[in-house]
């Protein structure tokens, strides 16, 4: 696996202007950089290629919608990560899988666009979500000795407020295809 | 400066590099993967330079290597293959919890 990555060609993507300050949140969630309308220090240097301040700040503040989406999907797909020492390397494949899907999706815009990446996080999102809920229905239901039937259901305008926020169909026939979204091709531009 | 890039590029770079670490943390990346990361908002930039910001951020502490079971002599594995992860005070630094005048703009 170390090989096919060392192998692969390295993508040069055409970077135009200088970044803006940033504030860190949380794990890959990061502001969109500031305003810097007065900012005059430095303005007209040459930085990443011979681009400007404004363009540099437009691909700095795509860059980082893509990250926050990219380390949503993270969190939704292999929950809290690992501790990554030498002690746990046995872990190595898991830890390496998540650098590669974090390369993957965080630099191959051609591949899934960043729209198609916020709609593929929040739907799987909102699909743990509903599956969160399911389990706790389901909890309650086994101690009540109660049948699921009817709360596994989702609720009746789920569908309809999935489907005008994300685009997504969510429901049909009472059961569950959220699933689906996770394809990048069932989700619409 | 430093091999002709300018201050306020290589505290980007370095910054850049934290952030891409602190995606995945406590996860850690190969140095080619940063590499790749990187080259989307710094197409000119070239391994050379990471190795030496690599080496600055792991003595200020701020990111390590995580040396793998499988490495017989960790000095004999290939840079681009060295494994780094954020330390706890590289994650304070990305989150903004602490603050370090070389690598604020």
């Amino acid at each position: 696996m170390e090989k096919a990555v060392t192998k692969k060609t390295t993508r040069r993507t055409a970077v135009k202007k200088r970044p803006a300050k940033t504030t860190p949140t949380r794990a890959g969630r990061m502001k969109q950089p500031t305003s810097t309308g007065g900012e005059t220090v430095g303005h007209n240097l040459p930085v990443a290629g011979h681009t400007t301040g404004e363009d540099w700040h437009h691909r700095l503040a795509n860059h980082r919608r893509r990250q926050a989406s990219v380390s949503s999907i993270l969190d939704e797909t292999f929950g809290q990560l690992a501790a990554c020492s030498p002690d746990l390397w046995e872990r190595r494949a898991y830890l390496m899988l998540v650098g590669l899907v974090y390369e993957r999706l965080a630099l191959h815009e051609d591949e899934i666009s960043t729209e198609e990446l916020i709609s593929l996080s929040k739907a799987l999102a909102e699909n743990r979500r509903v599956e969160l809920n399911q389990r706790k229905l389901r909890q309650g239901d086994d101690t009540t000795q109660a049948g699921v039937s009817d709360d596994e259901k989702l609720p009746k305008h789920f569908a309809d407020s999935v489907r005008q926020v994300y685009g997504l169909d969510v429901e049909d026939h009472g059961e569950t295809k959220v699933e689906r979204a996770g394809k990048p091709n069932s989700v619409p531009p | 400066m430093a091999n002709g890039r300018k201050t306020r590029q290589i505290k980007r770079i370095r910054n850049e590099a934290l952030v891409a670490l602190k995606v995945i943390y406590p996860a850690c990346m190969q140095a080619e993967q940063l590499m790749r990361s990187l080259l989307v908002l710094f197409p000119i930039l070239e391994f050379d330079h990471l190795k030496r910001d690599l080496h600055y951020l792991c003595e200020k502490g701020y990111i390590e290597r995580v040396v793998t079971l499988t490495e017989n002599g960790s000095g004999l594995t290939p840079w681009r293959r060295r494994w780094f992860k954020l330390t706890t005070q590289g994650m304070e630094l990305a989150d903004r919890c602490i603050s370090d005048p070389a690598l604020e703009e």
